[in-house]
């Protein structure tokens, strides 16, 4: 008997229209930021910035081309990966290390400094142990801040390239992708800094700790010895998903109640992690002067998410395996959560942080029964789809452009986007992009199993959807894991790391050449011969196609994994 | 060219590690221990004085006359594992024999959660256990439902998270109640009878 | 040209020697989703080979898919081969008009005989009536009548003279009457008809922009399941399960989208056919894909919106003049006009007084675009002009009360008012009527309902054209343009980032011909248009530029209803195949073998046949086209997606079903 959870439903509904009511204002205000000539916030953030960019010697209004934002892009990241990765090498003799957390072996230094700056945040550590409060603070809330403001600043170059060239008032007159500090500067200052203190602010109030106070040793009420890690945790949490991040301060992540405490700081991290990547879409509506071809985006991956919570909420009922015993399951699968939230809560959070690219969780995956844990694998194989600042716009509209040019065809016209032509060389950039994801998740998987088969930490088909699940999360730059598998072997830590960095860095610059290419592109005006993609059609087509071009792509491995273990 | 980008890149990476990765969480420390500091420290528990935990974080319980928690661990079994399923009906054993008159389990008190402390027990994996801390404690089952239902969180505007049961709270306050001749008593019979549930436990993990 | 059907014999026996040809791997390269397939084949009958050697009790199995394997191939290289074939059997009629001519060719003052095709560029020939004209020329001399059926199909005689948009004659048609003088435009092997020929053959076929943009995508795919492929066995080894090679090439060319790989250049060449069908010649087939594209249609409206030439239709005297006056006075002014309206002129005042006489002319003023007047001085002095109000006006001596009314009453109909007038003196107005071609408004509607924007250009004033624009039901219209203004429209409309189509006869057209994204010119017209445009109307029907927009959508429609008919097919085919890899090692998997298809390997198998037959099974539909309706996109996609997406998720299902029950129950497998 599946019983229907009202209460999660109705949590469910509550979210999904908060976010929706959010969307518009923060859409607007991310417009501003990276668009608009001028802004009410320019007083308060203008005399900031401008004394930064002088510190850091960049004119924020140099327009660059293409190849120079991916150049400067890819340049900030490496240099940073590379600063990060030396402080978890040394982190045992830098200052701040009340936890006495030991020096990171060069193969997990080398995974978690391109976890961190892919914004993957995949962990084969365990935070609270193994780093010191500095790199807690330099090396992970550092990332977290800069690579969200990568992902932003790639969006926002992404965008100029589709954007109306009609005259607005108000709006930056840019002929190129703009300038990278520019975005990269101000995604800081005025978007992720900003919201992250408000986030922190609100979780410091529900009870996640903020302190500089090492680990607590004390005597619990039956007097048994235990420690209470704590540290500045809440910094952490708030932009981990603000920025779509997702590593944990804790190995048990938002499980864990110093990360979590409430079903409010639950909600509000849900909502955190869903606002900018929404909000992203809303803005690349506004810039191609048509809010509806973002309604009609974030309305198609609202109905994969609908679809997706429902198919969990239901896996998640019961654990069958469990049926023979004398236990009443009526509160659903709770092995791996927690009873503050529930299956629901747990559920919506999971849909949620996989349907973004932020890969926190708050249960353990590993436990879902086998349908349950397909929901947030699935939605990996779809890249993510929100994505946010993952990967920006940039993984849905990978799947809008081969939506287009397939159905685009089917009303008699050659396939146009916006009004611009989809030509072989937008196809070849796009598709490069949209094998990347496969090519990663498919090759690195059967390395897996073949060469790490001893790192799962299930038996049968559930350990080889744990290794499915790593590359998965790793090309799609999301972090969640079945955290069974014993991450932290130099294989796997190499293997992954590597996936990381390609999920990333190859599909950013493929499809800002993409976008680069849409901008050199005469624009047609619609009318009612036009393929229109601000409609609903479009919406279902597009959905479509995403769930078409995942199944056919994965079905097999699905086989072997979860679907195998569902029909035992 | 090539060369002023890599001087950029050099000192936006330095300006903002000290920014994002100092200046925000040290700032943050500053004000979160203003604001609230009780809170920013992690929210201490203390009892006659020290610290016996935090109110979010939970722990375990194995004395009977207290209420237990939830199975402490994370084990990251997979839903067909056979550890799991051995774990889950040893865990159902031991709490039929701690609570002899329940003939279902709530999963909660036989599963894992996801951080391995969760804090929480549903009310009525709580309420379950009131015969048996009653007659271990002598204190009235009346008593004990009132204090359960004082330290049972009802969902945040009625839907959001789960009705739930601090344990290490109403551990505490039940602690409070007990004067130390109760308490005596209380021990020996609980002594009794955790030394009944781990048998229960040895047969029935032996025979799985 | 009769429409042929394209499963005539020896188009079928042509068509099959042609695609065993193709089965070339340096020319099978070009289609990336067949070359994978005859791989795929090789592959297995090499297995298939050896297994047979070592007495395996597999080889009948794996000789089957190989078999199938090879099939696949054929179909896909037999599809194309018939869709050119087709193309051929149109270039055979066009090349009997190539036959051996005899020329007469002028060297200084004398002629020379010579073969005709030695003939060059350059070269002068003088032609008499009853000759085939040798090559495509420029009358430079003389006026005749030219049967050009042998390009056309169009047995009414076409007038050709020196000067003006007449001027231009094509290799291998026949001179009727009089003499003729033609330079030589064109080279040995290039004029127009061999141009056409090779066009048509197939011969300088290339592939088009969205052809290969599609072939990309369909390259992706195949890319995507080579991956699935090639890691399979890697990930299965996880459950001890191997999978053997054929059912692993079985599985990926059931998965790699054949079904459009096989037909995709046949889609292009019979789009391009059906265009020829229409006796229109498109360069080449980007021509006839961007007329799928096309947002502003400019249309002339003589000839094309409306019949052509104005009749005319009544003679209004004015203040007190008499019917008899002006119709008299018309007659004079048009007696030298040679001109169909003229000639209409002359027939209606004939008829209205028999007895009219041919007067004495002592000079004829020809209508100019720039004086927009014509008309004779008689011998005795008299000038006798006609012409439009405005420049009328400002010729005559005075211009009457209410003389201005009448026009514009004229006008407001949508008929043009032409002003008579003896010695400068007003005398009355020729009503010249211009009827809209029967069926051109619903024609237009249904360019509206595609979205096309239609733009009528007329040298007509603004009254008339309003008039006209509104009976027609155009869009919008450009009154008082001359052919030079084109351009600037085509311009226009492309600035605002429309694709635009235009027709064209004159040299003046030529310009805006070439910058039009589709240029239809008239085969009637100057050489100098046939070369900017396009594509060439051998009818001379300028309204012919509305099937040809609806065969270019048809030909983009019949690419994308085939590329999701196949993509989705793949669905079914995993239902089929999957639990036949994997039913053995893991036995839960065979509840996914919901089509209850009776063995593994006849799981395999159906699923390869039906991915063979699925491929001749549209042919048919490949080389007609999906069906289409003119109508707003949305109808159109919906339409499209619930008959090839909707049916393409369903159809294999049944078909793989019925063929697994059919090999079953005849003991195949």
């Amino acid at each position: 008997m599946v019983q229907v959870d009202f209460a999660g439903i109705v949590q469910a509904i509550i979210i999904i229209v908060v976010v929706l009511a959010l969307t518009r204002p923060v859409g607007g205000y991310v417009v501003a930021v990276y668009f608009k000539e001028r802004s009410r916030f320019d007083t308060l953030f203008g005399p900031f910035e401008r004394a930064l960019f002088r510190i850091l010697g960049v004119n924020p209004t140099e327009n660059m081309s293409v190849k120079r934002y991916i150049l400067n892009l890819l340049l900030l990241n490496g240099l940073m990966a590379v600063v990060v990765l030396v402080i978890l090498l040394n982190q045992a003799s830098l200052p701040l290390n009340p936890n006495g957390a030991p020096n990171m072996a060069i193969d997990q230094a080398f995974n978690t400094a391109t976890s961190f700056i892919t914004n993957t945040n995949w962990q084969s550590y365990a935070g609270e142990t193994q780093l010191s409060y500095l790199s807690q603070m330099v090396c992970i809330t550092f990332l977290m801040f800069t690579s969200a403001a990568t992902g932003l600043a790639a969006g926002a170059a992404f965008i100029r390239g589709f954007a109306s060239r009609d005259k607005r008032p108000g709006f930056r007159q840019i002929s190129g992708m703009g300038n990278f500090y520019f975005d990269f500067v101000r995604s800081l200052t005025r978007v992720l800094i900003p919201l992250a203190l408000i986030v922190s602010l609100i979780l410091v109030a529900q009870g996640v700790p903020q302190t500089l106070n090492g680990p607590l040793t004390y005597k619990t009420a039956e007097g048994a010895s235990d420690t209470l890690y704590r540290g500045p945790v809440a910094s952490l949490e708030s932009i981990k998903h603000l920025g779509t991040n997702g590593g944990g301060y804790y190995a048990q992540n938002s499980a864990f109640p110093y990360e979590n405490p409430t079903p409010v700081t639950n909600v509000v991290e849900i909502v955190a992690m869903l606002v900018l990547p929404i909000s992203l879409i809303y803005a690349f509506g506004v810039l191609v002067g048509n809010t509806r071809e973002a309604w009609v985006l974030i309305g198609a991956l609202i109905v994969i998410f609908v679809v997706m919570l429902s198919i969990g909420l239901a896996a998640e009922t019961s654990n069958q395996a469990l049926s023979n015993l004398a236990v009443n399951q009526s509160a659903g699968n709770m092995q791996g959560k927690e009873v503050r939230f529930g299956v629901s809560g747990s559920m919506i959070f999971t849909v949620t942080t996989t349907s973004t690219g932020t890969g926190s969780v708050n249960s353990m995956l590993d436990s879902y029964t086998a349908l349950g844990g397909l929901v947030p694998l699935s939605l990996l194989m779809l890249n993510s789809p929100f994505a946010g600042e993952g990967s920006g716009l940039l993984s849905i509209l990978i799947y809008v452009i081969l939506a287009v040019f397939i159905a685009g065809l089917m009303v008699g016209r050659a396939p146009q986007y916006l009004g611009r032509k989809i030509e072989s060389k937008e196809v070849k950039l796009t598709l490069l992009a949209f094998l990347v994801h496969p090519i990663l998740i498919l090759g690195g998987t059967a390395a897996g199993v073949v060469f790490a088969a001893g790192a799962m930490g299930n038996p049968g088909f559930h350990g080889f959807t744990e290794m499915l699940y790593a590359y998965a999360t790793a090309a799609a730059n999301n972090g969640s894991a079945f955290a069974g598998l014993h991450a932290d072997t130099p294989f796997l830590n190499y293997t992954l790391g590597i996936t990381m960095l390609l999920g990333r860095y190859v599909t950013f610059p493929l499809m800002l050449l993409v976008s680069n290419s849409f901008m050199q592109k005469k624009i047609t005006p619609y009318d009612v011969g036009t393929f229109r993609t601000d409609k609903w059609l479009f919406g279902l087509i597009l959905i479509g196609v995403i769930v078409i071009l995942g199944a056919l792509t994965f079905f097999p491995v699905l086989v072997l994994g979860p679907l195998g273990e569902a029909l035992l | 060219m090539l060369k002023s980008d890599l001087f950029a890149a050099l000192k936006t990476t330095v300006v903002f590690l000290v920014l994002c990765g100092l200046v925000f969480p040290l700032l943050l420390v500053g004000i979160a221990q203003i604001a609230d500091k009780p809170a920013a420290e992690g929210s201490l528990l203390t009892q006659n004085g020290t610290v016996v935990g935090s109110a979010l974080v939970g722990q375990p319980f194995s004395d009977p006359m207290h209420f237990q928690s939830r199975p402490s661990g994370v084990s990251n079994w997979g839903p067909n594992n056979p550890a799991l399923i051995a774990n889950v009906s040893q865990q159902v054993a031991y709490q039929k024999s701690l609570n002899p008159s329940i003939s279902l389990v709530p999963i909660d008190l036989v599963t894992q959660s996801g951080s391995g402390a969760d804090p929480n027990i549903a009310p009525e994996s709580a309420l379950l256990q009131i015969p048996r801390i009653s007659n271990l404690t002598g204190i009235s089952q009346d008593v004990l439902t009132r204090l359960v239902n004082q330290y049972t969180e009802n969902p945040v505007a009625g839907v959001f998270g789960e009705p739930r049961v601090n344990v290490l709270q109403l551990n505490l306050a039940l602690d409070s109640l007990l004067t130390p001749a109760t308490l005596n008593a209380a021990e020996a019979n609980a002594t009794a009878l955790n030394a009944l549930a781990s048998n229960a436990t040895a047969t029935n993990s032996t025979a799985t | 040209m009769v429409d042929q059907k394209w499963y005539s014999r020896t188009l079928l026996t042509d068509a099959l020697r042609a695609s065993i040809r193709k089965f070339d791997p340096r020319l099978l390269i070009a289609n990336p989703v067949m070359f994978v397939v005859e791989v795929g084949f090789v592959y297995t009958f090499i297995l298939a080979v050896s297994a047979a050697i070592s007495g395996s009790g597999k080889a009948t199995f794996i000789g089957q898919i190989s078999a199938i394997l090879l099939i696949t191939v054929f179909f896909a290289t037999f599809s194309e081969a018939i869709a050119e074939g087709r193309g051929k059997a149109q270039a055979e009629s066009l090349k009997k008009t190539k036959k051996e001519i005899t020329a007469r060719k002028v060297v200084g003052d004398e002629i020379v005989e010579v073969d005709g095709h030695s003939l060059v560029k350059g070269d002068v020939v003088r032609v008499t009536a009853g000759d085939m004209i040798p090559n495509d020329g420029e009358v430079i001399k003389g006026r005749g009548a030219v049967d050009e059926s042998a390009i056309t199909g169009e047995s009414a005689p076409v007038i050709r003279e020196s000067g003006g948009d007449f001027s231009s004659v094509t290799g291998g048609t026949t001179l009727l009457s009089d003499e003729l003088t033609i330079r030589i435009t064109a080279n040995p092997g290039e004029s127009f008809l061999d141009k056409m020929i090779a066009l048509v053959e197939g011969a300088s076929r290339q592939k088009t922009p969205n052809e290969i943009a599609l072939t990309m995508v369909l390259a992706g795919l195949t890319w995507i399941f080579l991956l699935v492929i090639v890691t399979l066995n890697a990930l299965a080894s996880y459950e001890g399960v191997f999978v053997d090679a054929t059912t692993l090439i079985a599985l990926l060319v059931c998965l790699i989208p054949t079904t459009i790989g096989g037909l995709l250049s046949a889609i292009g060449i019979a789009g391009m056919d059906r265009v020829t069908q229409f006796n229109v010649i498109a360069k080449s087939g980007k021509a006839v894909e961007a007329s799928g594209d096309i947002n502003t249609l400019i249309l002339d409206k003589t000839g094309t919106i409306t019949i052509g030439n104005r009749l005319a239709e009544e003679f209004i005297p004015f203040g007190d003049k008499t019917g008899a006056d002006v119709t008299k006075a018309a007659f004079l002014s048009s007696v030298r006009d040679e001109t169909p309206e003229g000639r209409s002129i002359v027939r209606l005042a004939s008829k209205l007084v028999p007895d009219l006489a041919e007067p004495e002319v002592r000079d004829v003023i020809d209508f100019s675009a720039d004086t927009k007047m014509s008309g004779v001085d008689l011998a005795d002095g008299s000038e006798i002009r006609k012409g439009a109000f405005d420049v009328m006006s400002a010729y005559m001596n005075y211009v009457p009360k209410g003389f201005k009314e009448i026009v514009d009453e004229i006008s407001r109909k949508g008929a043009t008012p032409l002003v008579v007038s003896v010695d400068r003196e007003p005398i009355g107005v020729i009503h010249l009527k211009d009827t809209v071609k029967p069926g051109m408004r619903d024609r237009l509607h249904e360019l509206k309902s595609m979205g096309i924007k239609t733009v009528m250009v007329t040298g007509d004033n603004r009254l008339t054209a309003a008039t006209i624009a509104t009976e027609a039901g155009v869009d919008d219209y450009v009154p008082e343009s001359k052919p030079e203004d084109k351009i600037d429209i085509v311009s226009r409309e492309q600035t605002d980032g429309k694709l635009v189509a235009m027709t064209g006869d004159g040299t003046n057209d030529a310009p805006a011909l070439a910058q039009a994204d589709v240029g239809l010119a008239m085969n009637s017209g100057t050489q100098a248009a046939k070369e900017a445009a396009n594509m060439v109307d051998l009818d001379s029907d300028p309204s012919k530029l509305i099937p040809v927009v609806s065969i270019g959508k048809q030909l983009l429609m019949t690419r994308g209803a085939i590329t999701t008919f196949s993509i989705v097919n793949d669905v079914a085919k995993y239902f089929a195949i999957i639990p036949a890899v994997f039913a053995v090692a893991i036995p839960q998997v065979n509840r996914l073998n919901i089509m209850a298809l009776s063995s593994p390997s006849s799981a395999i198998l159906s699923a390869v046949i039906f991915n063979a037959l699925i491929i001749p099974a549209l042919i048919p539909l490949a080389m007609r086209g999906v069906k289409y309706k003119p109508s707003d996109a949305s109808t159109i996609l919906l339409r499209n997606i619930a008959i090839y997406g909707v049916g393409g998720l369903i159809v294999p299902f049944i078909g793989i079903k019925a063929i697994d029950i059919i090999i079953t129950s005849l003991h195949l497998v």
